[in-house]
């Protein structure tokens, strides 16, 4: 696996222990430390976000993304359910 | 509103094609104990919850239950890639085929398509939630049911991870109905209910 394609798997990763935490405080809302596990992933995706833009430019999943270059590269393949691409 | 994350929840990536087993897997797509069924019944039923905690929960597995919806159809789409027609005649995958080409369809694996009487949405959140639970372990009964029948590893990675997902959210709704115990008469939690009844219990 190439550096571009672990970073992106190391973000897919936390934004799935994110969303495990957004479910387990819906049922734990003044769990403290489940809302400190919680603010610390989020900032270990920021970091792996900004590590990724730094070396491979945007990193564009959201249609509401940041820094358009001039074409709109939200509707550039491979789209999810297609078995290619770099990772 | 939604947000559309454009990735999948876990990834898929299968080498081989497979309509026998995509005729299977798409169960979990437009089938009785589906990600559809799943995604529409939790999305339908928080409307009418009478506490915050619940309305978050069902609304937040309810929209998990969407990327799982994809995560289904990615496997039946790899599945039926590039098929052949002498492969579509050989695995029976023609009766499909027929009315839907290798287009993505709600059906369960006995060719019935999705129905609404999958979901009910009862109005009171303890009858409500213990529809959840039954989704979640007939959901993850099919998964193992899945395990049982394909081999391929590709296809066994991301049914893995969508079974213990089910587990965790049966787990979820478990801790919903001791909260909405919790709020209830402790002598008699049917004495009313919260989501129509004025004065019943407290929030």
């Amino acid at each position: 696996m190439n550096k571009k394609c672990r970073i992106k798997r190391y973000i897919d990763a936390l934004d799935f222990a994110i969303y495990e935490m957004v479910l387990y405080l819906d049922t734990h809302p003044t769990d403290r430390k489940a809302q400190a596990m919680f603010n610390d992933y989020k900032q270990r995706r920021a970091d792996a976000v900004k590590e990724y833009e730094s070396l491979f430019g945007p990193y564009i999943t959201k249609v509401l993304h940041n820094d358009p270059k001039g074409r709109w590269e939200w509707i550039d393949g491979p789209w999810p359910w297609e078995n290619e691409g770099d990772d | 509103m939604w947000q559309y994350d454009k990735k999948l929840q876990y990834p898929v990536k299968i080498k081989k094609t497979d309509p026998k087993a995509a005729q299977i897997i798409i169960s979990q797509f437009g089938g009785p104990d589906g990600e559809l069924a799943a995604s529409m019944r939790y999305l339908t039923q928080r409307y009418t919850m009478p506490y915050d905690d619940l309305r978050g929960l069902l609304t937040d597995i309810g929209t998990e239950e969407l990327a799982h919806l994809e995560m289904v159809c990615a496997i039946v789409y790899q599945l039926t890639k590039d098929l052949s027609i002498d492969e579509i005649k050989k695995s029976g995958f023609d009766k499909y085929f027929v009315d839907h080409t290798t287009a993505v369809y709600p059906v369960a694996a006995s060719g019935l398509p999705w129905r609404a009487e999958y979901i009910q949405a009862k109005g009171d959140p303890i009858t409500d939630l213990h529809e959840d639970l039954a989704a979640e372990q007939k959901a993850r009964t099919t998964y193992d049911n899945i395990l049982r029948l394909v081999d391929d590893p590709d296809i066994r990675e991301p049914i893995k991870f969508l079974r213990q997902r089910e587990i965790v959210h049966y787990q979820r709704f478990g801790e919903g109905l001791e909260r909405t115990k919790e709020r209830l008469n402790s002598k008699n939690f049917y004495a009313c209910n919260p989501s129509f009844d004025k004065n019943c219990g407290r929030k």
